[in-house]
């Protein structure tokens, strides 16, 4: 992760201050989709819950790449198409849903932790 | 350049501040969290015009695709570059988004040198530097010179062409056609139809006149490509620039037959009355597949030429026909 950040901050003097503010971000947004998976079973999908949570990971994979954390933006972007899929066509499963927001989640926490 | 960037992310809103910022030029930036707030922040009377816009195409409520679409509807912001936003690999995003009026695309996450480059594109659009753009920008700049409207725009540059499906203007299908991934380009063709005799039907028409024949023709051909995927651009000189996607091979002799039939069923007619009877010819297609050391716009180049030397040639054949037929 620190090998793909270097390269993106030196294009841009002010991207350490955004990088900030994107972390600060993460933390609320990892916290906000918890709340919208918390009472989500695999025999009982919420669309709603789904439908914001991958509103959440849209932006969060538009924007990490960018700030050059894109393993982070890549996961994110897997759990967006598998919810957009999902809501589709009811695939895949929402337990492989959850297995690609874990993994998202600990690549995020990865980040996280450091400063928190 | 003053530009108003629209994104529902707050973090890519400051990304596109801080690198406007870093540029050459200096913009003068303002932002906006959605479709709506940016409507209403130019709505407001002491609000400064904008000379490009940067869209974000996912957004909650209204997209970015409807905010250009809205924005291509006042006169005031019919022609400005307008930059859509996008994470979408789909391809059906980006055709909608050009098909509402859209100038280019940059896609999330940023390549920074890649965006930087798109602006610059932009602001040559708006200062009229750019080769490419010249062409285009000559009409509103003989507009803006004289303030006249009834000023024949030059026969070998781009009329603008409103609301016809899938007609786009030559500057955003230069960038719709280089923008496209390997991947995308499979399965497109590009061709060409020319206008046949357009420098007399030029000479005959006012300006208005000849803004109707170029529309006119343009939604002929319009309507004859669907229900293909396809996009539409006039490049001048009489010709019509078109691709067409999904592996479809276009029957051009079969094509030009429809259109020119379809144009003579909406009997045209001069501004004094006299009946305006024109023909199309078709020049060859070329698939856009993926061509090493080639550019993208060589192949519509070449359709280009290739339509307007066989209006050329067509006409010539003609003329020696009536030629010998007296001389017979």
């Amino acid at each position: 992760m620190m090998m793909e950040t270097v390269q993106a901050a030196e294009m841009l003097p002010g991207l350490e201050r955004i990088r900030a503010r994107f972390i600060t971000m993460l933390v609320d947004r990892l916290d906000e989709l918890e709340q919208l998976c918390d009472n989500m079973y695999e025999d009982a999908p919420d669309l709603a819950a789904l439908e914001m949570s991958k509103n959440i990971l849209h932006k969060i994979a538009g924007s990490a790449g960018t700030l050059g954390m894109t393993t982070l933006g890549d996961a994110a972007r897997t759990c967006e198409n598998q919810i957009i899929s999902f809501l589709e066509s009811s695939q895949p499963g929402l337990e492989q849903i959850f297995d690609s927001l874990g993994e998202f989640a600990e690549l995020a926490e990865g980040l996280v932790a450091p400063s928190h | 350049m003053r530009i108003l960037a629209v994104d529902d992310d707050p973090i890519i809103l400051e990304l596109l501040s801080e690198l406007l910022a870093t540029m050459d030029t200096e913009h003068d930036v303002m932002t906006a969290d959605s479709a709506i707030d940016a409507l209403e922040l130019l709505a407001r009377p002491e609000t400064e015009p904008f000379d490009c816009f940067l869209l974000d195409i996912q957004m909650p409520g209204m997209d970015g695709i409807e905010l250009c679409r809205k924005l291509r509807e006042t006169t005031q912001y019919a022609r400005v570059p307008v930059l859509m936003i996008t994470a979408m690999s789909d391809k059906n995003y980006i055709d909608n988004a050009f098909t509402a009026g859209a100038t280019d695309y940059v896609t999330k996450p940023f390549d920074i040198t890649e965006l930087r480059f798109r602006i610059k594109n932009a602001e040559s659009r708006v200062s009229g530097d750019s080769a490419l753009t010249k062409k285009i920008f000559a009409v509103q700049r003989s507009e803006a010179k004289t303030g006249d409207p009834n000023e024949k725009v030059s026969l070998n540059e781009p009329v603008p062409i409103m609301d016809v499906d899938g007609v786009i203007d030559y500057f955003a299908f230069e960038n719709y056609v280089t923008q496209l991934s390997r991947g995308s380009l499979f399965g497109s063709t590009v061709f060409a139809f020319s206008i046949r005799r357009i420098q007399e039907l030029y000479n005959q028409s006012t300006a208005f006149g000849f803004e109707c024949l170029i529309t006119d023709t343009s939604e002929a051909i319009s309507d004859c490509l669907k229900p293909h995927q396809f996009l539409i651009s006039y490049a001048g000189n009489g010709t019509f620039v078109c691709v067409v996607e999904g592996g479809h091979r276009p029957d051009l002799d079969r094509l030009t037959d429809q259109i020119n039939l379809a144009i003579h069923d909406m009997d045209l007619h001069f501004c004094d009355g006299r009946k305006l009877d024109f023909r199309l010819c078709a020049g060859q297609a070329f698939r856009l597949i993926w061509r090493a050391g080639r550019n993208v716009i060589d192949a519509v180049l070449e359709a280009h030429a290739s339509a307007e030397e066989e209006a050329i040639r067509r006409e010539k054949m003609q003329d020696e026909y009536w030629l010998s037929e007296r001389a017979g």
